[in-house]
């Protein structure tokens, strides 16, 4: 729900192993330009962003 | 076929792909200015009261509307109530069209925390008034002064409410270690062709009711509808969020969204100061002005970010199928229904209201527009401000390493 996956990113990302991927599942449009658009920010690169169902979206980012 | 949007843009998705958010903010300024023309500007949250104060009507308490230029009527034959039941309308097809539909549920948190910023959206829209759609964005363009004024309140209210969304966040987070997360199974894309078809069955729903309403005489109703329609299409498509424009600045120091904000004011303010100097109704949303701009705007701010969207947002949403937005409008009419109740004057009247200040009878029509200009001009300074701090307190970060070093290294946990 909007805007948690915005809030939400910062902290995982901090987690993130190096050299892992994340695929992180979204409801929210507005996620589908914010999330990527932290991630890269923050040096992370996001290969993918792909609409798998009805409103919902996979955000592929990879650290 | 599903949608996909890779980091570079595909040719021929172009339907389906979200607007740019600068194209949002012009396209919602040209059709606020084409709706002033024809009717009216653009404003949301008075037509909800006035639902509440028939909600409460209806359970038996006699309560008259608190904004007295929306008298309880039923919400079919209200033009002003059109356009927002077009904008539910707009979001919705645009929503079905790009298969993006989906019932977002909540569990009882969620509602609540949805029903508590529809009631504090209700009490900031009467105190302000009205919201920050007609309250701040459409009265800088209209030159009251009383839009600068809560813009300040919308500021601190989106900065206390982002403050609670990133406390909830934290503690939602806060156990996550992905070093022991397990690879995750391959996502099924399920396609959802139906909406499609549901999307283009609803657009021809929509031109029958707008030639239904022309054959009853209803013009005007007929005509805010779709102008309605229009604002849920570009807001679903562009994702512009006027809650993200304050939040985002307060909370993150990230002004992307507000700039874009002020350029649309900026837009819109030589056409309404052109068509108000040519005696076309001068003091449309030219509203109370006093210290009431910069609590109810707290207040409001507060509610909107809490309830994820400001009173064109959780219409929107409400199409796109957000529960919490349904909770939101729902709350925002249980309190401001009450409020001629509560405080026994209409909005406007009474002690808690200044004067409505118009800036031409003080400035002058250019004094007007420049003041409006400054103003922007000042916000502009101060957003490039926030963003340095931001800049420069990342840089420094980086310069200790701080961001990739503090992260788990050597550790590959692909989750899917």
């Amino acid at each position: 729900m909007c805007p948690y996956p915005k809030y939400a990113i910062e902290p995982l990302l901090d987690k993130l192993p190096a050299g892992s991927e994340l695929s992180l599942l979204v409801d929210c449009p507005a996620a589908t330009g914010d999330v990527p658009r932290i991630a890269r920010e923050r040096g992370f690169a996001v290969p993918d962003i792909q609409q798998v169902g009805s409103g919902e979206w996979q955000i592929k980012i990879q650290g | 076929m599903q949608p996909r949007m890779n980091a570079k843009p595909q040719p021929g998705s172009i339907l389906c792909r979200p607007w740019p958010t600068g194209a949002g903010a012009i396209a919602l300024v040209v059709v606020n200015v084409l709706m002033f023309m024809y009717a009216r500007a653009l404003g949301v949250f008075p037509q909800i009261s006035m639902w509440g104060a028939s909600f409460y009507s209806h359970l038996g308490l006699k309560t008259a509307s608190p904004f007295p230029p929306y008298p309880v009527k039923p919400v079919l034959l209200d033009m002003h109530s059109m356009i927002d039941v077009g904008i539910i309308a707009g979001a919705l097809v645009a929503a079905l069209l790009t298969a993006e539909w989906k019932i977002r549920r909540e569990d009882w948190r969620g509602v609540l925390v949805g029903l508590a910023g529809g009631l504090l959206m209700g009490f900031g829209t009467v105190i302000m008034p009205p919201c920050n759609m007609g309250g701040f964005w459409v009265a800088t363009m209209a030159l009251s002064l009383s839009g600068p004024l809560s813009a300040l309140g919308l500021l601190l209210g989106a900065y206390l409410g982002g403050k609670i969304l990133r406390y909830e966040m934290a503690c939602a987070v806060g156990p996550v270690d992905f070093r022991f997360a397990e690879r995750g199974q391959p996502v099924e894309i399920r396609p959802a062709v139906w909406q499609r078809w549901a999307g283009i069955i609803l657009l021809v729903g929509i031109g029958i009711a707008f030639l239904l309403y022309r054959h009853a005489g209803l013009d005007k109703v007929a005509g805010l509808f779709l102008f309605g329609v229009a604002f849920g299409v570009i807001v679903q498509r562009s994702r512009f969020c006027f809650v993200a424009a304050f939040r985002d600045l307060t909370v993150s120091r990230d002004g992307r969204v507000m700039k874009w904000t002020l350029l649309s004011i900026a837009l819109g303010v030589i056409p309404f100061a052109l068509l108000k100097a040519h005696g076309y109704q001068p003091m449309h949303m030219v509203f109370p002005m006093g210290w009431h701009n910069i609590a109810g705007g707290l207040v409001f701010g507060i509610g909107m970010t809490i309830a994820g969207g400001c009173g064109m947002g959780i219409l929107a949403r409400s199409g796109e199928g957000y529960v919490r937005s349904w909770v939101a409008i729902f709350g925002g009419m249980l309190s401001a229904g009450l409020w001629t109740h509560i405080y026994g004057h209409p909005v406007g009247e009474g002690w808690l209201y200044g004067k409505p200040l118009f800036l031409p009878k003080v400035l002058g029509w250019y004094g007007s527009v420049g003041f409006v200009f400054a103003f922007l001009l000042l916000f502009y300074v101060a957003i490039r401000f926030v963003e340095k701090i931001k800049d420069e307190t990342g840089k420094r970060r980086q310069d200790r390493g701080e961001i990739l070093s503090s992260r788990p290294a050597g550790v590959d946990v692909p989750v899917s």
